[in-house]
Formats: structure tokens, C-alpha cells, sequence
């Protein structure tokens, strides 16, 4: 899938008052220059018209009645220090984990747990696992950035434990 | 006006001062907004794309470069990466990953305001590169401001996908590199998700909680997301190229039960523990009662920015100039 | 009510058309639109502690974004349930208040339904929601250039498939 560089974003930018008024002034400059830039302006034009266009949708009958039970139903604690509300895996409600602490068990989760917190005496001992905190990290980056970039390194990290 | 508005006016005040430059087709803003496109590109391209391929991965550590070779799946977004050892499989949201003791999972429930621009901090250009994988390439180069590249990336000229990155340190020397050896587009065995799998669960809260400090722009970063993990939370932080995540727990390190493979450096009196791995260095240290854990895939002069920011009863700029030059010798 | 801070059955009283609309026209039918607006409006009542007073509109396009996002990831791996961007897949719309526009809008829905997620959400934040392109950065987390380079692409995507499709303006 070949993509040139360039496309003229300014000009989708321009259809949707994006621009300060220098930039206004050149887009309109070119525009006429070229009939190339105009037929492209028209194209997106076109389009966001056409999305523009759409109608304002009503939600159909019971939707409303099925969303609010929905949402009342579900398991939902407020969040308070240290335990967390219900997971976001999946949006079906029927199939709705029940609330789990962000703990683990088992050897697979000796091998991720980010933190083991030891409660000594009078202190709070901190053992952070550098495995798991560079693989949440890139967990959370490969969304940042390029994924790629993120999460190829990750797999010589992660086999090491 | 809340913070995240403001952030969101500044990267928008910084977004229209590069658009300037896209009129203006003589000099080095015009070859920075093509690389502005092409890392655009780069990043969106794995969603629309279908391939299998072998990827090199290399990274320095106390002076000596290790490498891997992995073999990564897309399936328009779902990655899987395989090490033979582990693996890693990533939908956007949950990435997971096993190894032998299992799978187990990273949630990431996204809430970031607008991250900075790619050209954001660094000076950005654009050349003809080599051939990667029997494949044309452009050159993206990140330049200090001693010209010195910071990261270096050849982006596939057909799909725009990223085929060779290499992140490097002051004195040119590849700290960290991935590069495609081969590369097949088209149809793939999609990826299977694990089901079943435990998971670690982090929350996105909308700001800095109460009781942490987390400076909202330090280093040339900007503070783009935080979520509460089970024990500590963590602060995102982004250049526009580059992240970092730092990791805040209240409490005492045990410096005993870290890793052995890690570097003890001394920061102007705050003890910290570096590691240099394939895809990050993770740097360990206290400040006032607070573990801090920061891990980045920037370079190494970076890193000792961003640690220095973070613990601002340090940071004035002789302090800057000895922690990078004096003992805290990083390669 | 506590001081500023919304009701999660406010929120879904006052702001339910907009939920409604955006979860409507990235999912294409009512089925996955209610259930992409039911776990936004749980993740709006788990977040409402934390909620600042401010852009509400703006925090509300950030979290349907997330649910749709994470959820279409999660339906692409797993082929027994029919993609939503699949155009044989999109029901018979509801009955529109407009119906004299019904049909071309399902031309146009359908040919929404085609563009890769990352291009349909910020087009239809764009030009369904009216929202700044300040705000579909905050909304998506990306660069501001990143927003305006996916909508000019998505909306030159939509334009072919408009085309090809037989529509003329």
C-alpha cells in the first residue's frame, strides 16, 4: 500500500478551520495555483459533507432501559487505595468476571508479579521485578509509539526468567 | 483551566509553530514535517498491515552487546512476537506474555491526554537509506544538539513500517537495535490470545493522585498518563519519540533482593541500580521515602536527565553537568 | 449531588445522544453501539471520584474511544463473532428521524465501517462529535499532527469507498 508523502492534511485542516489565518492565506494561495490540490480539497470535501450529512440518530426503543439495568447490575466498587473495580476484559456482561485484587498466584506469578511488598516490622520492603516492570512498560508504550519498536525487544526479556 | 487542557493548548500552540514550517519548503522545517509523516506512518502502519518476519534484536550491557533473534507475527495490529523461549502477544490493550512458568498479562486501560509531537525536543531529518531485508528504506534520524544521533530509524518506503531502529548513545555507539532479517507481507495464522490468563491490573486515573508528586514536564518529557497499579503508581511520560515510565512505591528498597546483573552507579549521593536490557534500561533509586523505578528505551545521556529531573533537590545545572560527565558512568 | 460532579445517571441523561451517536457510527448497528455505550458509561461511573469539572464532552469522547478501540481488538481474534466492520454485517438501521436521507446514510455508514479503526475514530469524533482537533488528540492520546493526518487520510478513504460504492455527489 504506497502512499505518497504528499498529502495535503493542511487542506483537510483548512475544511475544518484548523488553520491560523497565515496558514488560511497560503492553503488559498495554492489552491488556486494548482488544480491538483483543488480536486484532492474536493474529494475530502465530499466526504466530510457526507459524514456531516449523517442524521442525528435516536437509539431505538429499549435500548435505554437495557443500558441503565446494565450498568446498575454490574459489579462496581469504587476504587479505593490498593483494590480496584472490576476488569475490562470484554464487554460481556452475562460472562462478567468477578472483582479481582491485582495480586497473583502460582508460579506463573511469581515470574510477573511486579511488586512483592514485605510487611517487616515498622517498614514497608519494596522488590520491584525488572522483568515485569519493563514488560508493563512496554505494554503501555507500544500503544504510545510504534509497537513494533515496543514489543520485539520484549521477547529476549521476557525468556531470560 | 484543567491541567489537561493546558497541556492539550501547549501541544496545540507547539503543533501550529510547526505547521508554519510545511509552507515553507527551503530548509529544515520542511525535512522535519516529512519526518513528523513519516514517524506518523511508522506508528499506524502495523494496524494495516499483515506479516510474518525474522527480527534481529541487539542491546549493550557493561560494555558488551547481546543480541536475538525473534520472530514476530501482525495481523493488522494483533502482534505476536516469539522468542522460542517467550513469548509476547499484544491486541492494543492487553499485551501478554509467557514464559515457562506460563502466561500471564499487563492490562493497560489507556486514559493519556495528547502526547508531544515527534519534533516536539528533537531535531528531526530525512535521508535516503540502505536496504534493509532487500527492501528500499528512508532514514527518520533523532539529532541532538551536537548532531549527534540520538535514534536512527529506516522506514520501509513501500508500507512505512520501521525495518531497522537503533537507539544511540553520545559516542555513536548502538545501544539498542532491532532489524528485520526478513520480512513476508501477506495473510498470516492469526494470532491465538491466551484466555484463562491472570492478570495484572492497572487502573488510568485522570491525574496525579494525592500523596505523589510527579513533576508534569521534566527532561524534555511531558507527563501524558498515570494509573494506580496494585502496590504503587505509575507516571507515563513521553518526548515524542521516546517514553518513560516511572514507577512510584512508598516504602525502603531492598537493594539485597534486586537482580544481579544490574550496574550500582551513584547520582550525587542517591544510590541507584541500572539495568540495560534488550528493550529498556531500568534504573532504581530512593528519594524521599519514594521507590522510584524509571524505565525508558531512551538513550543513555537521556536517562540521566530524566533521573536527575526527578529528584529536583539535585538540579541545578553544575549538578547536571557533573552526573553526566563524572562517575556515573553508564557504558 | 456533590458539588460539580455529575451522577453517572446524569451523565447518561444529558449526554446519552452524544454516547449514543459516536458508539453508533464506529460500531455501525445497535448491538454493538449498546454495548460499547454501556461499558463507557461504567468506566464514566468507576472515574466520576476522579472527574475534574471541565471538558466533559471531551472526557466522554476519550473513554468511547477506549471501550471501542479495546473492543475491536478483542473481536478481531475471534472469528465466530462477525466483524463489525464488515459491511455484510451492519444491520437495518433503527428508523432514522430523517428518513428520506436513510438510505444513502447507510451507504455512507457502510463505507465508514471499511476505514482501519485508527482512522475511523478520529473522522467520526471529527464530524459526528464536531469535536477541535485539541480534543481528538486528548481523546486518542496521539500528537495533534498524527489527528490531522488520520483525517485527511480517513476522509480520502471514505471518499474511494464512496466511489466505488456508486455514490456521486
Amino acid at each position: 500500500m504506497s502512499e505518497p508523502f504528499a498529502d495535503h492534511d493542511e487542506l483537510s485542516a483548512y475544511l475544518d478551520d484548523e488553520l491560523d489565518p497565515n496558514e488560511r492565506a497560503e492553503v488559498e494561495r495554492r489552491l488556486a495555483e494548482s488544480p491538483a490540490l483543488r480536486a484532492e480539497l474536493e474529494d475530502v470535501r465530499t466526504a466530510r459533507d457526507a459524514m456531516r450529512g449523517l442524521p442525528t440518530r435516536e437509539a431505538p426503543a429499549g435500548f435505554w432501559d437495557a443500558v441503565i439495568a446494565g450498568v446498575r447490575d454490574a459489579d462496581v466498587a469504587a476504587g479505593r487505595d490498593g483494590v480496584e473495580a472490576a476488569p475490562v476484559m470484554g464487554l460481556d456482561a452475562r460472562r462478567r468476571r468477578l472483582r479481582r485484587m491485582g495480586v497473583f498466584a502460582g508460579a506463573a506469578a511469581a515470574a510477573a508479579a511486579i511488586i512483592a511488598v514485605v510487611l517487616l516490622p515498622g517498614r514497608t520492603s519494596v522488590r520491584p521485578n525488572v522483568t515485569a516492570v519493563a514488560t508493563q512498560h512496554a505494554a503501555s508504550s507500544s500503544d504510545l509509539g510504534d509497537s513494533i519498536s515496543s514489543l520485539a525487544p520484549v521477547g529476549p526479556l521476557v525468556g531470560r526468567r | 483551566m484543567s491541567r489537561r487542557a493546558l497541556l492539550c493548548a501547549c501541544v496545540g500552540v507547539l503543533a501550529a509553530a510547526g505547521l508554519s514550517g510545511l509552507f515553507d519548503r527551503a530548509g529544515a522545517d520542511a525535512s522535519s514535517a516529512e519526518a513528523v509523516h513519516m514517524i506518523e506512518r511508522m506508528r499506524d502502519a502495523p494496524s494495516a498491515l499483515r506479516f510474518a518476519a525474522t527480527v534481529r534484536v541487539t542491546w549493550r550491557d557493561r560494555g558488551a552487546t547481546n543480541d536475538m533473534v525473534v520472530h514476530v507475527t501482525d495481523d493488522m495490529g494483533v502482534l505476536e512476537v516469539d522468542s522460542g523461549a517467550a513469548r509476547v502477544f499484544d491486541r492494543g490493550t492487553h499485551t501478554y506474555f509467557k514464559n515457562e512458568l506460563g502466561w500471564s498479562s499487563a492490562l493497560v486501560e489507556p486514559d493519556r491526554g495528547a502526547s508531544p509531537s515527534p519534533d516536539h525536543r528533537w531535531r528531526l531529518a530525512v535521508s535516503r537509506g540502505q536496504p534493509i531485508a532487500g527492501r528500499p528504506t528512508q532514514l527518520v534520524e533523532a539529532v541532538r544538539a551536537d548532531g549527534t544521533p540520538a535514534q536512527r530509524l529506516f522506514l520501509d518506503t513501500q508500507t512505512g513500517m520501521v525495518l531497522r531502529r537503533e537507539v544511540l548513545d553520545g559516542r555513536g555507539r548502538v545501544q539498542r537495535s532491532l532489524e528485520f532479517v526478513d520480512l513476508t507481507l501477506g495473510a498470516v495464522s492469526a494470532p491465538q490470545a491466551p484466555s484463562g490468563v491472570t492478570t495484572h491490573e492497572a487502573t488510568a486515573l485522570p491525574s496525579v493522585p494525592s500523596g505523589y508528586e510527579a513533576p508534569r514536564a521534566v527532561a524534555g518529557y511531558v507527563l501524558v498518563a498515570q494509573s494506580r497499579h496494585p502496590n504503587g503508581v505509575e507516571f507515563v511520560y513521553s518526548d515524542g519519540m521516546f517514553a518513560a515510565s516511572v514507577l512510584e512505591q512508598r516504602g525502603d528498597l531492598d537493594w539485597d533482593a534486586l537482580p544481579a546483573h544490574g550496574t550500582a552507579t551513584d547520582v550525587e549521593g542517591t544510590r541507584a541500580r541500572r539495568y540495560s536490557d534488550a528493550s529498556a534500561d531500568v534504573v532504581m533509586f530512593e528519594h524521599d521515602g519514594t521507590v522510584f523505578t524509571l524505565v525508558t528505551d531512551a538513550p543513555p545521556d537521556s536517562v540521566a536527565t530524566l533521573v536527575d529531573g526527578l529528584t529536583p533537590d539535585r538540579g541545578t545545572a553544575e549538578q547536571v553537568v557533573d552526573f553526566v560527565l563524572g562517575p556515573f558512568g553508564w557504558n | 449531588m456533590a458539588d460539580g460532579v455529575p451522577t453517572w445517571e446524569a451523565v447518561a441523561r444529558d449526554h446519552g445522544r452524544f454516547l449514543y451517536n459516536v458508539a453508533y457510527r464506529l460500531a455501525g448497528n445497535d448491538d454493538d453501539a449498546q454495548d460499547l455505550v454501556q461499558e463507557a458509561l461504567l468506566r464514566v461511573r468507576r472515574g466520576l471520584e476522579h472527574y475534574q469539572p471541565g471538558s466533559l464532552e471531551g472526557w466522554l469522547a476519550r473513554i468511547v474511544t477506549n471501550v471501542f478501540l479495546d473492543e475491536m481488538r478483542r473481536r478481531k481474534r475471534r472469528p465466530t463473532d462477525a466483524l463489525p466492520d464488515d459491511p455484510g454485517r451492519v444491520l437495518p438501521p433503527a428508523p432514522a428521524a430523517d428518513e428520506v436521507q436513510s438510505g444513502l446514510s447507510d451507504e455512507i455508514q457502510r463505507a465508514l465501517g471499511g476505514l482501519p479503526d485508527e482512522f475511523r475514530v478520529p473522522v467520526v469524533l471529527c464530524d459526528v462529535s464536531d469535536l477541535s482537533y485539541e480534543q481528538i488528540a486528548d481523546a486518542t492520546g496521539v500528537p495533534i499532527g498524527t489527528v490531522r493526518s488520520r483525517i485527511h487520510r480517513g476522509r480520502r478513504m471514505l471518499r474511494a469507498a464512496l466511489t466505488a460504492g456508486g455514490i456521486e455527489r
